[in-house]
This record gives C-alpha cells, structure tokens and sequence, in this order.
C-alpha cells in the first residue's frame, strides 16, 4: 500500500513558467550572397558554397533541436519568429516546441524592413504576455533576438517607433535584447540603438551554429532558474564566435 | 489544543550543484502563542540559507514575546515596520557574525503566530498562506512575484516594507493553517485559479491525529518522492491545525478514512474486524496501557498484538513511552 501522505494524483497541475523567445530574423535579398563573407579572415564558412540564409536555415533548426532536447526547455520556451526580407512576415507566433512539429526554413529576398519587424515582433510578445496573465500562466522575462546582415531600408519612422519600444522595454528591465550582425555590411549604429544595455554582436564569419548551440543552452538555463537566482548570460562564452 | 509540524528538504537543483538546502522553518510554542515560520533564501544570494534560518528562529520569538502589543496596536505601518526593524536588527548580528553583506541572507519570510483566539499573519516574497474556515479552503496571502517568474520582493530588498502583507483577526471558525515555499507552492497551490489543492485539508487532518515526529518524517518523504516530482527547487510546509470543525478526531471519521489513516488496504479480508481491531486499540488507549493490558482487552497474544501496536506508533497514532502505550495525546496516568 502506499504509504505516503500524499499521492501524485493529489497534487495540482500548474503550468510551466514560459521563456518567450522571439527571433527576427532578416531575410532580405543579400542574405543570398556570399559575398559578403571571407571565410579566410572570419573563419567559419569558406568555400563550401553555402550562403548567409543557408546557415542561418541550419542555425534555426538546430536551435530548435537542442531545445527538443532538453527537458526543461522543451517544456518553457515559446519560439516566434519574424523576417524582414522585401515584407514583415510573421512565420510562427509564439508557441512551443510540441506545436511546431516543422521547423520554418526561409529564403532571401527583397530590401530590409527591420522596423516593421521589431514593431509586429513586440506587438506579438504583448499579445501573447496578456495570454499569459489572463490564464495564470507565470512566465519569464522575454528575449529578442535581432539578426541582420545590413542597414534597414523600410520606414524612417516605423523604425524610430521600433528603436523607442525597445529602448524603453529594456530600461524597464522587462526585454532582454541579443542584436547580433552577420557580414561587413550590418549597420552597427543602428543595431546598438535597440540595445542600450547590451552591444551588438558581430558573427564571425556565418557562425550562425554556434550562436544557436549557445542560445539554446541559454534558454534553458533561464527556464530552470528560481527566484533569486540571477540569470547570468554567458557572453564570454560567445566570444570565440564574435567580436564585441 | 493546535498541533504544529514543519519541515524543509534539498531540491533536485541544488542537489546537483551542492548547494545547500534555502528553505528553513520552524515551529514555536512560547508563552501559550502557536507560530509557524518559512523563510526560503534567494538562491543567488551566498548565504541566504543563513539568513532564512536567522529570519525563521528570531521573528518566531519576536512574535511569540510581543504577540499582545503587536495585535492591539490598531496601527499596521507601526506593527510592519516594528517587523521589519527586529529582521534587519537580528540580520545585521549575523552579517557581522558572518563578515557578508546584508543582501548575502536574502530570504523570503512566512508566518502565523495563534494565541487563544487571535492570529497575527506576515508574508514578504514568494511561497502562499492558506487556512482553512469551516469547510473551506482559503488564501490568506498569495505569492509575490512581480511580472516575472524568477522574480520576487526578499525581506533584505528596499521594497520588503511596502510588499509586506500583514493581517490579524480572530479565529472563529479556522481549524488550520498552512504556509510552502515556491517549490511546494507548484504542486499544492493552483496559480491560474488561486487555490489551495484539497489534499491540503488531508495533511491538517493529519497534522491533529499524528505524533509531530512521525509525521515529520512522512512530510519529509512527501515532500521528496512526491513534490519534488513538478520542481528542482527546494521545498518547505509549515502546518498549524486544531480538531475542530471538519478537522476530527478519529472516532468521528467514517469507515474509509480511518481505514485510510490504519494503512489497511482496501482489497484485504475482513476489513470491517481488521479496522474495528484497530478502533478498539485507540479507544482503550485514551490513557496509558501495557502490552499485557492490551492483550487482554482485544482478546489477542500478545506477540501478535505488540506487531498491532509497532504498526500504529509507526504511523504515528500511537506513541510508547518505556513500557506504556498511549494515542498521541495522552492525559492521565495508566490503569494499575
């Protein structure tokens, strides 16, 4: 017989604290090129013929593998993702992993309307914390990962407005922002503007791989994290794959 | 009349990276005030186990001294700022103690303190304080954990004074509190509907039949095999209960629990005469007997009756003190 005071099917079933992660991800025309990327001086990438939105395709999937893999993240992190390549398109709002059985792939097209984006990703994320509220759902605070190989080139003003949310979010301590440039060509000014406490992150060469690995390992981290517990981001441990 | 117990055990988490268990809790009875007490340290903080301990055993006696005043004094700023100044006095002591910061001990604080027919209530953090009012399960204080979840207010934060929540009243209809960390919290308190899981009332009933060590020791081994499943986090529960109302004793319990609480199976022979054997123990032993005695009342060798009796001091419902066997609460002297 069992002898504890208590048995499984007495106790509650909580939801999970979610970590929403959403990448915005530039698809745009030049993202085709390889151009951009020496592979002699930057490493990574050299002469295999793949370009910037193959090895970010090969990025996200394995950003969704390792958290499949993981126990605890498999079960807390809630994944969107918004491009900007020609149009804003938000391929998937947030959801976790169980619901995303296919992992997005993407092709390069078009100009760079990162404004658009960073605005239709924050929208998301409000959208999908008042979800949060309205269920009892407790949840962690979000991350925005903003990727981009060159200069924005849609609105002057949706991006002033991306830039001021952003900004403001993050003072308030209630976004974590990861503004990472791929290639010669990022526009670092801009990318610093959305994060004023954290500079952007120049991949070396397409490491898109190992920022994924690492990304993945992150989430994970905060999803087992308690209160109290200060979440430290490991940014020496990206060091070897981009330069500050 | 109220019965206490209290117990903390180590998560999953910090099993894994050796780091000792933050959550404390203590039980008082001090100049007839009751005081159940949880402090769960901040788990970045390096000496937060410290502090939780340092929270817990001192705020139990402030209260239990100053029980009378605190409650009389209509002013609660006064009350919660009295609170807050024995917490930093005695957490400062143990910073010098310790040569740390004071932000070292961040810990969350949970108490209720009865005395008679009052009860005095304090919560700063995280974790829940529930009671139960008549047949009802209530939430006294919810947790506090701003937007985030890994978030939350520590006696040791600026804001502790303001986040504090403080009540008092009287006892009328309650016969039980109980008070968890964050980690118990996942599996015994319902977040999206803000309420209490019902097998809550089960352990106060528990907590009013039960000798306070051997229910101790099944609290730990609840808290380890069974709540530690939805969490990594370390656990904790303080329990304060009284028989009254829905909480019975155990001759007012139907059949099925009392069967429930002998540990007898239900797919057993003879379950009326195994469970009336047990009925007829606990009856014979609202005062001290011997084996011999006991034997001879149920009508049984004594070697037979003596494994009978292992079983319930066992469970709890019994206790022995040298050759005497009693029900927990024993009153008078034995038979001759």
């Amino acid at each position: 017989m069992n002898e504890n005071l208590l048995r499984l099917e007495d106790l509650v079933n909580n939801p999970t604290a979610r970590v929403p992660v959403c990448l915005c991800l530039d698809t745009s025309g030049s993202m085709s090129s390889g151009s951009s990327f020496l592979g002699g001086l930057f490493g990574g990438n050299s002469g295999s013929g793949s370009t910037p939105i193959d090895e970010l395709n090969e990025g996200v999937k394995l950003f969704y593998n390792a958290i499949r893999d993981d126990e605890t993240a498999m079960y807390s992190a809630e994944i969107a993702i918004v491009t900007f390549g020609g149009y804003v398109k938000l391929v998937q709002d947030f959801a976790n992993i169980e619901r995303q059985p296919n992992i997005p792939t993407f092709t390069a097209i078009g100009d760079t309307p990162m404004g658009e984006a960073v605005n239709l990703a924050l929208d998301c994320l409000e959208k999908r914390k008042q979800e949060y509220k309205d269920k009892g759902v407790d949840y962690f605070q979000p991350w925005l990962v903003l990727i981009t190989d060159g200069a924005p080139n849609g609105s002057s003003s949706e991006l002033d407005r991306a830039i001021n949310r952003t900004v403001e979010l993050v003072n308030t301590k209630k976004l974590s922002v990861f503004p990472i440039a791929c290639g010669n060509d990022a526009d670092m000014n801009v990318l610093a503007k959305f994060s004023p406490k954290r500079s952007p992150l120049k991949l070396k060469g397409m490491n898109f791989k190992e920022f994924f690995e690492w990304l993945g390992q992150s989430v994970s981290k905060t999803s087992q994290s308690m209160p109290g517990e200060s979440i430290i981001i490991d940014i020496e441990s990206i060091k070897g794959w981009a330069e500050l | 009349m109220w019965r206490l117990v209290c117990c903390e055990v180590q998560g999953r988490g910090h099993i894994k990276t050796d780091t000792p268990c933050q959550d404390k809790t203590k039980q008082l009875f001090k100049d007839g005030v009751n005081v159940i007490a949880l402090a769960d340290g901040a788990g970045s903080a390096k000496h937060s186990h410290f502090g939780a301990e340092c929270v817990v055993e001192n705020i139990s006696i402030y209260v239990a001294d100053n029980f009378k005043q605190l409650f009389e004094n209509a002013n609660g700023k006064q009350v919660k700022l009295a609170i807050m100044n024995e917490l930093k006095r005695v957490l400062i002591a143990k910073c010098d103690e310790l040569d740390c910061k004071y932000v070292d001990l961040a810990s969350t604080l949970l108490l209720v303190a009865v005395c008679e027919d009052k009860y005095i209530i304090a919560h700063i953090g995280d974790g829940v304080i529930g009671y139960l009012d008549g047949s009802e399960l209530k939430i006294a204080s919810s947790p506090d954990n701003g937007e985030f979840a890994n978030i939350t207010t520590f006696v040791t934060s600026n804001e502790a004074l303001i986040s504090m929540r403080l009540l008092k009243g009287n006892i009328k209809e309650i016969s039980g509190f109980i008070i968890m960390s964050d980690g118990t919290e996942q599996s015994l308190y319902h977040k999206p509907t803000k309420k209490l899981a019902n097998a809550t009332v089960k352990l106060m009933q528990r907590t009013c039949l039960i000798s306070g060590d051997v229910l101790r020791s099944q609290l730990i081994e609840m808290l380890t095999s069974v709540i530690s499943v939805n969490t990594q986090d370390d656990c904790s529960i303080a329990i304060m209960a009284r028989p009254f109302g829905v909480l019975r004793n155990l001759e007012d319990m139907s059949f099925d629990e009392r069967r429930d609480l002998f540990r007898i199976s239900n797919n057993g022979t003879k379950l009326k005469r195994r469970v009336g054997r047990y009925d007829n123990i606990v009856a014979f032993l609202k005062t001290p007997k011997t084996l011999k005695q006991i034997s001879a009342e149920i009508q049984l060798k004594p070697k037979y009756t003596k494994k009978h009796l292992n079983k319930l001091v066992s469970i709890g419902i019994l206790v022995k003190h040298g050759m005497l066997y009693s029900i927990t609460q024993p009153s008078t002297k034995p038979d001759a």
